[in-house]
């Protein structure tokens, strides 16, 4: 019945966890890798930048269009010599436009053709374009550098007097020490803080799920609490009910039976008005201790646990209708019960009960029909029967149809025996199987009483209060 | 009648009324032996012992059948049957067990604990006679055969 809800708190805690991870993550991975590209494209902005203005200030064009520099390396290294001054910068290269390398630190590079290189072409093209190079070992010349990475920017250098038309490449190699320094020192302010914020988050919402899980609990602790109560004080209330009524009963029959002997014994030296209030009295005693029979056998049929077996309908109703026929000794009705009639596994004693008040019912309310009848029917409803009993009495008006189930509730037209707590009882016993009971019926037209009951009986029959 | 005679009735019964409405059922129905009232289960069993105020053996003659109400003060009615039951000495004695309301779990339990008959207590006395009538015919009489 009650699952504990720690299962419901695991499974949050879990759940979110993962969640706020993968935010954080991707928090992380977005805000850093868009601060990284940012400030690289800056960076290599800035560089192109630098090397054009050297370009123009130092009017470096002539590297490119004046062929006497050609094949002079020192004049080359002369006329670069601004550019290797900057920071950062390590080593520059010379290309045509054509993908040839005009001039090189290494000079064995000098006028060899690299048409191939995707970063010379997007040059060329008229973007600044960069490879970062990891330096391998074999190349890690800068072992004591933290940055073991070489970042080479082609710069085009555009013609003067044609904007568009780019007369050739300067490649600058760039040691990004300070940028990737930077880099990384973002980076790590950026992961700290998302995984950070991230656990933040999920504390302080497993904080908040816990206090209204620990809320959650005491409020079903104290509902279960008061259910305990509730049950206990109905408990007492029926037990109270039952001793009441026996007691009760007990005084009533015993006033009953000393009238009866005071009629006996001194009948005769009473006047007819004396004896007729005896029997007056003992009139109102008699349909008290019915009142308080009936009262009795209301409270059982809440509180008796259901025995279930196995039963034989058909049987169990033959019993039934002599029973009645022989207790109410009316004039017998015809009683037609349609085959086929389950077996149930249920209370025959509960069963007993419910086809006996419908069947006295009926009998009793024939309204002293010439040929009273009795028609009881069963209907196969899968897990379910739907019994029917019929009769050909003097009916129910619609407007008490609800009210005929109330206890002590009899219809004041009716001049009948009994208190009224027979349908109460059947449609409690109904009601605790699961089953439904309701009536069909018009004045002077018959009453049908159907209920459901379900084929096998539930164990646990809770009353229902 | 020779069988009139020798037999003592243990009543068992809490409500006087209810004792004196016995009481008149058994003289109606001609079975009126010797009769020992006693008010609870308490009293009960002190006299089938013969202990307590019943410690003289004249004053407590062992019934030949005991009537016993089974809603009683002090020691219930079916916890008294549970004990005539359970003595070797007592068990043979034929109780019957009277009661007003029929509670089928309670006819079942007195059958259980070794009951010989259940008389509920009807609200019409002469109801109440009949049934004590057709008890007396039966019990008394198997009572005494054995003594020939």
């Amino acid at each position: 019945m009650f699952r504990p809800r720690l299962n419901l708190l695991g499974k949050f805690a879990l759940l979110s966890f993962f969640c706020i991870l993968a935010l954080s993550l991707a928090l992380g991975f977005v805000s850093s890798s868009l601060l990284t590209g940012n400030m690289l494209a800056w960076e290599w902005q800035g560089t192109a930048e630098l090397v054009r203005y050297q370009v123009r200030a130092y009017s470096l064009e002539r590297l490119f269009t004046e062929g006497e520099l050609r094949g002079n390396p020192q004049r080359y290294r002369e006329s670069l010599s601004s550019l290797l001054s900057l920071p950062e910068v390590v080593r520059v290269k010379v290309w045509d436009r054509e993908g040839g390398v005009i001039w090189s630190d290494d000079a064995r590079l000098i006028g060899r053709r690299f048409p191939q290189n995707r970063e010379l072409q997007e040059a060329l093209a008229g973007g600044v374009s960069v490879q970062l190079k990891d330096l391998g070992k074999s190349e890690h010349v800068f072992e004591r550098e933290r940055f073991a990475k070489l970042a080479e920017v082609y710069v085009p250098i555009l013609s003067e007097t044609q904007p568009r038309e780019v007369i050739g490449i300067l490649e600058v190699y760039k040691r990004p020490v300070r940028l990737f320094g930077m880099i990384q020192r973002t980076q790590t302010v950026i992961w700290t803080a998302s995984l950070a914020g991230g656990l933040l988050l999920y504390l302080s919402l497993f904080w908040i799920i816990r206090i209204a899980y620990r809320t959650q609990l005491r409020l079903e602790g104290r509902l279960k609490e008061q259910a305990a109560e509730l049950q206990q004080r109905n408990a007492t209330l029926e037990s109270f009910i039952q001793t009441l009524s026996h007691d009760l009963k007990a005084s009533v029959v015993a006033t009953h039976g000393l009238v009866g002997m005071l009629l006996e014994t001194s009948g005769d030296r009473l006047d007819a008005e004396g004896s007729q209030l005896l029997h007056r009295l003992q009139k109102n005693a008699e349909y008290q201790a019915r009142l308080f029979t009936d009262l009795l056998d209301l409270s059982r049929v809440g509180s008796e646990p259901f025995t279930l077996e196995t039963v034989e309908v058909s049987w169990l109703l033959g019993e039934v209708v002599e029973a009645s026929r022989a207790e109410l000794g009316a004039s017998a009705p015809r009683v037609t019960v349609e085959a086929p009639l389950p077996t149930l596994y249920g209370d025959p004693r509960a069963l007993r009960e419910i086809f006996r008040h419908l069947v006295t019912n009926a009998i009793k309310f024939n309204g002293q029909r010439p040929d009273p009848q009795i028609r009881i029917a069963a209907i196969d409803r899968g897990a379910w029967v739907e019994f029917s009993v019929q009769d050909n009495g003097i009916g129910i008006h619609p407007d008490y149809h609800a009210k005929i189930f109330e206890p002590f509730h009899r219809l004041s037209e009716v001049e009948a025996d009994g208190t009224g707590v027979g349908l109460t009882i059947v449609k409690r016993l109904v009601e605790r199987t699961g089953g439904r009971v309701s009536v069909e019926s018009t004045p002077h037209g018959g009453a049908t009483f159907c209920f459901t009951l379900p084929k096998v009986w539930p164990v646990k029959a809770e009353a229902h209060a | 009648m020779p069988w009139h005679r020798g037999v003592t009735i243990l009543l068992v019964e809490d409500n006087p009324d209810h004792a004196d409405l016995t009481l008149r059922a058994l003289r109606e129905g001609n079975l009126l032996n010797e009769l020992f009232w006693v008010k609870n289960g308490e009293e009960a069993l002190d006299f089938l012992h013969r202990r307590g105020p019943y410690g003289n053996g004249a004053s407590a003659p062992r019934p030949g059948l005991v009537l016993l109400d089974i809603k009683l003060p002090k020691v219930d009615g079916l916890e008294v049957l549970r004990r005539i039951k359970g003595d070797q000495e007592l068990r043979s004695i034929p109780v019957v067990m009277l009661t007003t309301s029929e509670e089928d779990h309670e006819v079942t339990e007195s059958y259980k604990t070794g009951a010989n008959s259940f008389v509920s207590k009807p609200v019409r006395f002469s109801e109440f006679v009949e049934k004590i009538k057709a008890l007396k015919l039966y019990w008394v009489v198997t009572n005494r055969l054995p003594d020939g």
